[in-house]
């Protein structure tokens, strides 16, 4: 169902626990997805959004707008670049994370 | 085959086929203190002539086996040595499974080793070898085997690929002339030489050991010690290991584990004496380090 | 030894805004979240070695070299002159044309009858004959 603006925004959801395998490396998380075989290396925010759709409960999904709600209850947010709005910086992230396959994102309805 | 050999290094066993005989007879020469008996082999080689002339003409090797590049150019019959070393290593590093194999040499001392990796050239290869005659245990030049169960280095001692100006330093540090084989010239890499091991570094291959310090050394540069944090060490590990991804999850578990349990140093050096000197400087230091 | 060149990358380490206030409450982190350009994510691509190695450049002969026999139709040695049995390969196959004809092509340059023979041959392999850690490669699980 299309509202006025015709988008509507991208909501994802973290995959079930037993699909990623997460070791802290340093300064960044190392990150082991089962089903594709693949590694990748996560620098903040992300694992921190992994941990935000995880605290939701795999298959619960969110957009950017209540991601970014999720984490501002935990953490103060800070952007490298005070002109550009904190969801739209997390949105970008999360699509990153969907299009690595390392969240769901859920179908256009 | 008309001519064969059987040669265990470390846990790796191979069967070498040959159409000619020399180099058979030069591999049980190079390999004289390693197990040659029978076994079941985890790797078929073959030194074949490209052609049936061939093998009588200009002869040239062709290396075939269970695992091979198709695009491999042959060498001549006088490189057979060198065939052989390449085919060993493609095998290794396109079939093994049963450890993480990194591209780096190690030595130990006292149940504990230093694991050595870079680029080919970087000094690694010619740093273990000296490190081996100066009282430290040779591990391996060229590959180490990581056990994803255990943790532990799986020593790989084949004979040290000593190359161009690496031999004269070599030849001046062992003075004994029958550690080393044939010299080959003008080979795609150059002039190689290969060192055998000492025969207790050989006697001992089939001995686990600790890991306690990664290095990424760096010849021909001004000397400098930089720490290596974890995050570094494990993408170029990865970049380092022929096996990584075809290990899936236990290369992950393995290589994780790896970079969060040891300490790492980039060191540059500007030659042999004091590449052996930071080793063992750094060495010492983790020592206390682990002991306190 | 001094660490002349020392610089610790440290990755992304968020600032610390701790320190506690009067209570004993430890206050909230800051999380930096980057910039909308700034990707986060960096993914392990395998050296080439890796990437063409394995299933794609491992090769089988059929049968293993300097035998001399034949293969029949269920795939085991036999001598040159047993009737309906087939010639050795006059080349090696590689992994992946094993693993295409193990789900239903023909090994190339084969007839139906031949590519069956070869693969029930290939099948039987044990440990210790040539090929066989390339067609047990093809076996194990990617993951």
């Amino acid at each position: 169902m299309l509202g006025p603006r015709n988008m509507v925004a991208a909501r994802y959801a973290a995959l079930p626990a037993a699909a990623l395998k997460r070791v802290q490396v340093g300064g960044l998380e190392a990150i082991y997805h089962l089903p594709s075989g693949i590694t990748h290396l996560l620098a903040e925010p992300v694992p921190d959004l992994l941990d935000a759709l995880a605290r939701l409960g795999p298959g619960r999904f969110a957009d950017a707008a209540e991601v970014l709600q999720l984490i501002a209850d935990r953490f103060d947010i800070e952007g490298d670049d005070p002109a550009e709005p904190h969801e739209a910086v997390l949105a970008e992230r999360l699509a990153e994370l969907a299009a690595l396959g390392l969240i769901a994102i859920s179908p256009d309805k | 085959m008309r001519h064969s050999c059987f040669i265990t290094v470390g846990p790796a066993r191979f069967r070498i086929g040959s159409d000619w005989r020399a180099p058979i007879d030069l591999l049980r020469s190079l390999y004289r203190d390693y197990p040659l008996e029978q076994v079941v082999p985890d790797f078929t080689v073959r030194l074949q002539a490209t052609s049936a002339l061939r093998r009588w003409i200009r002869p040239a090797v062709s290396i075939a086996g269970d695992f091979t590049l198709p695009d491999a150019a042959p060498l001549p019959l006088s490189q057979a040595l060198l065939a052989a070393e390449m085919a060993m290593n493609l095998q290794m590093a396109l079939g093994w499974r049963r450890h993480l194999l990194l591209h780096a040499s190690a030595v130990s001392r006292g149940g504990r080793a230093v694991i050595m990796t870079g680029v080919s050239g970087a000094g690694k290869s010619t740093l273990s070898a000296l490190l081996g005659e100066r009282g430290w245990r040779f591990l391996g030049d060229e590959f180490v085997l990581l056990d994803p169960d255990s943790g532990m280095i799986v020593p790989f001692p084949r004979p040290v690929s000593l190359k161009n100006a690496a031999i004269a330093a070599m030849e001046h540090e062992v003075d004994d002339d029958d550690r080393f084989g044939p010299v080959l010239r003008d080979t795609p890499k150059g002039t190689i030489r290969h060192l055998r091991p000492r025969t207790e570094a050989i006697g001992l291959m089939t001995r686990e050991t600790q890991p306690a310090l990664l290095l990424f050394p760096r010849f021909g540069e001004p000397r400098a010690v930089r720490r290596v944090d974890e995050a570094e060490c494990f993408v170029r590990l990865t970049q380092a290991s022929t096996n990584y991804v075809a290990l899936g999850e236990r290369g992950f578990d393995a290589l994780t584990h790896f970079v969060r349990s040891i300490p790492a140093r980039a060191i540059d050096y500007t030659d042999g004496e004091e590449g052996v000197e930071m080793v063992e400087r750094l060495w010492s230091e983790q020592g206390v380090k682990a002991a306190a | 030894m001094m660490d002349a060149n020392e610089d610790s990358h440290g990755g992304n380490k968020s600032a610390c805004s701790d320190g506690g206030d009067a209570l004993g409450k430890t206050s909230r982190r800051t999380l930096l979240i980057g910039a909308v350009a700034t990707s986060a994510v960096v993914s392990i691509r395998p050296a080439l070695a890796q990437a063409a190695g394995s299933v794609l450049n491992c090769m089988i002969p059929v049968p293993e070299h300097g035998n001399g026999k034949f293969i029949d139709a269920a795939g085991k040695l036999v001598s040159p002159d047993t009737p309906g049995a087939f010639p050795p390969s006059p080349r090696d196959f590689t992994g992946e044309e094993v693993h295409q004809a193990l789900q239903g092509r023909n090994l190339p340059g084969t007839s139906r009858e031949q590519s069956r023979a070869y693969l029930n041959y290939i099948r039987k392999l044990q440990n210790g004959q040539s090929g066989f850690t390339c067609y047990a490669s093809l076996q194990m699980p990617r993951r």
